[in-house]
């Protein structure tokens, strides 16, 4: 069984190429997914952050009890990162540990609000006001874009599952029906070329629906699996219908 | 879409922000070309290297203006520039302004989600047609085999050209189309 699908296989030169690709890019996306993953975590986290320092802050408290406090009370992501992040600031300053704490978080939301509250420190500017305007900011922020990414994976999902699933079965289902092997026409080259159309249809679809929602390279990692997927789906389909009719 | 637009409303906010702070403008501008605004940043140490060289600030706005193509980008270094020069509300503007981006930023989204709606019908219809139909041409030329004296039929080398050539356009023809979910992207 094994042996007839290698054989298999082998008629299909694009699988064959894409096989190895779609290995390493598995080895590529995951870690791209899981950063997003973990990013959009603390990016979420912000706003509720600085509503809490915020509050804190009128309760008299100091910004580093402030920041102390916020990270005892969460046990996520930026929590964590934060806790450590104090943790090393007894042994250097609070602006260190705030820099510490952007450069590690990796994103670009935490690193300009805490370049913002380095400068409102420097100028002893009055902390509670700035950080609750930024609570409100980042909210409205991370809303927008949860809207957007809703409305737009049900799209990038869609395109995905019509172009690299339905598609091959359908055409796959097509070509077998009125040009099974049976007929004995000479389609080799033409065969080829329909592996090779559903690989490419669908590795352009991936790509589009990565840029869609913003992380075409965790997309563009995943692309060749999808692709292997599709061409081989497509093999299999033509197959099974040439040989059913 | 320009470029400064991506990151003028962060921009803005670290204006009002700072500004409301009490910071004042040279060490806003100085704060903001540190970094982590994109072109914004690139544009303000542009203006602050003009300024550390004994040039006026306003004069550097102007240039700066003149420099840009982005209308809301445009809009803050008027802004900016009519503090300087005639000492306005500055904070009370910025924050007007950044509510008016803000409302442009959603409209955007909104527009670029709609723009999108229509993508997967398209890249369906391009893609279900091309691997339907033109493999039908090139089995054409042993159906009609027999047909030959009654019908044009071209050759098995034409047909798979034609076939090859059709399948490559499909292909072109839905990057093109995916080229909008690039194009119309609001950036945010």
């Amino acid at each position: 069984m094994l042996w007839q699908l290698m054989e298999r296989l082998n008629d299909n030169p694009t699988a064959m190429f894409l096989l190895p690709l779609a290995i390493i890019g598995i080895g590529g996306a995951i870690p791209l997914a899981l950063e997003s993953r973990r990013r959009s975590s603390i990016d979420g986290a912000l706003p509720e952050m600085m509503e809490l320092i915020s509050a804190e802050l009128g309760a008299g408290l100091g910004l580093e009890q402030a920041f102390a406090d916020v990270a005892k009370s969460r046990n996520d992501v930026a929590g964590t990162l934060l806790d450590q992040a104090l943790v090393r600031a007894q042994a250097t300053s609070f602006t260190a540990a705030l820099a510490k704490f952007a450069l590690e978080s990796r994103s670009a939301l935490v690193q300009r609000v805490v370049n913002l509250l380095d400068a409102a420190l420097e100028q002893q500017a009055p902390l509670q006001e700035v950080t609750y305007r930024m609570s409100i900011e980042y909210e409205k922020l991370n809303s927008l874009m949860r809207l957007k990414e809703e409305k737009v994976f049900g799209q990038a999902f869609t395109m995905i599952v019509l172009m690299g699933l339905m598609l091959p079965c359908i055409t796959g289902f097509i070509v077998g029906i009125f040009a099974p092997p049976s007929t004995g026409y000479p389609l080799a080259s033409t065969l080829e070329a329909l592996y090779l159309f559903s690989a490419a249809a669908t590795g352009i679809t991936v790509t589009i629906s990565g840029r869609m929602l913003g992380r075409t390279g965790q997309y563009l990692w995943s692309a060749p699996t999808w692709m292997l997927i599709s061409t081989l789906l497509f093999q299999g389909v033509y197959i099974m219908a040439g040989n059913m009719f | 879409m320009e470029a400064e637009e991506r990151d003028l409303l962060a921009a803005l906010r670290a204006f009002d922000v700072l500004l409301g702070a009490g910071v004042g403008l040279e060490s806003v501008l100085i704060n903001i070309a540190r970094g982590g605004y994109g072109a914004i940043s690139r544009d303000m140490e542009k203006i602050m290297d003009g300024v550390r060289s004994g040039k006026r600030i306003e004069d550097e706005l102007t240039k700066a203006t003149s420099r840009t193509k982005s209308t809301g980008y445009k809009r803050l270094l008027t802004t900016l520039k009519t503090n300087v020069t005639s000492n306005t509300d500055l904070i009370s503007d910025l924050r007007r302004q950044a509510d008016r981006e803000e409302e442009e930023r959603t409209d955007r989204i909104m527009k670029y989600i709609e723009a999108l709606e229509g993508m997967p019908t398209a890249l369906l219809t391009v893609g279900m047609l091309g691997p339907i139909v033109l493999p039908l041409m090139a089995v054409a030329p042993y159906l009609f085999a027999g047909a030959s004296g009654l019908i044009d039929v071209p050759g098995p080398g034409v047909a798979r050209m034609a076939t090859f050539g059709g399948l490559a356009f499909c292909v072109f023809a839905m990057g093109l189309i995916g080229l909008k979910a690039h194009t119309r992207d609001p950036g945010v």
